[in-house]
């Protein structure tokens, strides 16, 4: 999880790594502060997203994806596009503004609620939700700008706004 | 595949962001890294950095070092004022022996005249 959020905001796999490891090393250095699993589950992904927008801010470095990041090859089933698909939609999130970044990484990958998202990232609820309106909105017009999607649905309007 | 609902499009970007599972030897190098001792693990300690070393050994050289020369001070200070006092004491005592002499003399003197 730690790793994983890392990795999908920042799109730099050594980074993610490194950052990772000082995020695990700081909460293995404070065990006897939390007073469960969960606790300590709560405050290790706080830690992550706060670790890595700040890195973000700081370094704004090229992403740097690995060799185990590219799709695999096509199958007889024709899984291919929907791989190519998913690398590409891994892109377009990867190119969101920062803090819907994050909330789309928090809502899709850790499956987090909005509310949850809102307490993590010290932002309210109804932001939360037009960060991810938007975002779909905005992702959904990319992905029909380039023909990948046949869309009635624009996004334009919050590719605008930022 | 199509996107024509949000239902379809956060199927999609479940699938695209799946958790990716951290390198295998992860665990191993933050074990490695909690074995070191803090103060040497990273780069936080920033004030155990040569220039701060030095500035903090200044600091703590300046803090034993300036009561003594203080005291030092104050104690020639003090030196000084007795030394002045005592001067003053005895300039004070030769001026009341000359002045009882010349009174003695005066009243010799007035004796004898009359």
């Amino acid at each position: 999880m730690v790793f994983s959020v890392a990795l999908r905001f920042l799109r730099n796999r050594e980074v993610a790594e490194e950052l990772a490891q000082d995020v695990f090393l700081q909460c293995y250095r404070q065990l006897e502060q939390f007073e469960d699993a969960a606790h300590a589950c709560s405050w290790l992904r706080r830690a992550i997203c706060h670790r890595s927008i700040d890195e973000l801010r700081k370094r704004r470095f090229r992403p740097a994806i690995g060799l185990d990041d590219v799709p695999e090859p096509a199958s007889a089933d024709g899984a291919m596009p929907d791989l190519m698909m998913q690398d590409r939609l891994r892109d377009l999130v990867g190119e969101l503004p920062e803090k819907a970044r994050m909330v789309v990484v928090l809502r899709y990958q850790e499956d987090l609620l909005p509310a949850e998202i809102a307490e993590l990232l010290e932002m309210p609820v109804s932001t939360v939700k037009s960060h991810l309106h938007r975002s779909l909105a905005l992702l959904r017009g990319r992905l029909e700008k380039r023909g990948i999607a046949h869309m009635k649905k624009g996004g334009e309007a919050y590719e605008l706004e930022y | 595949m199509s996107w024509n609902t949000d239902d379809e499009m956060e199927k999609a970007l479940r699938a695209s962001l799946r958790r990716k599972a951290a390198p295998p030897d992860f665990a191993a190098k933050v074990l490695a890294k909690a074995r070191q001792p803090e103060s040497i693990s990273g780069a936080k300690k920033s004030w155990l950095r040569p220039p701060f070393t030095l500035a903090l050994a200044a600091a703590l050289m300046a803090v034993a070092i300036i009561p003594a020369v203080v005291l030092d001070y104050q104690h020639r200070e003090e030196a000084k004022g007795l030394k002045a006092k005592r001067d003053l004491l005895t300039a004070l005592a030769i001026t009341r022996d000359q002045l009882r002499h010349a009174r003695d003399e005066v009243r010799r003197n007035t004796r004898n005249i009359q």
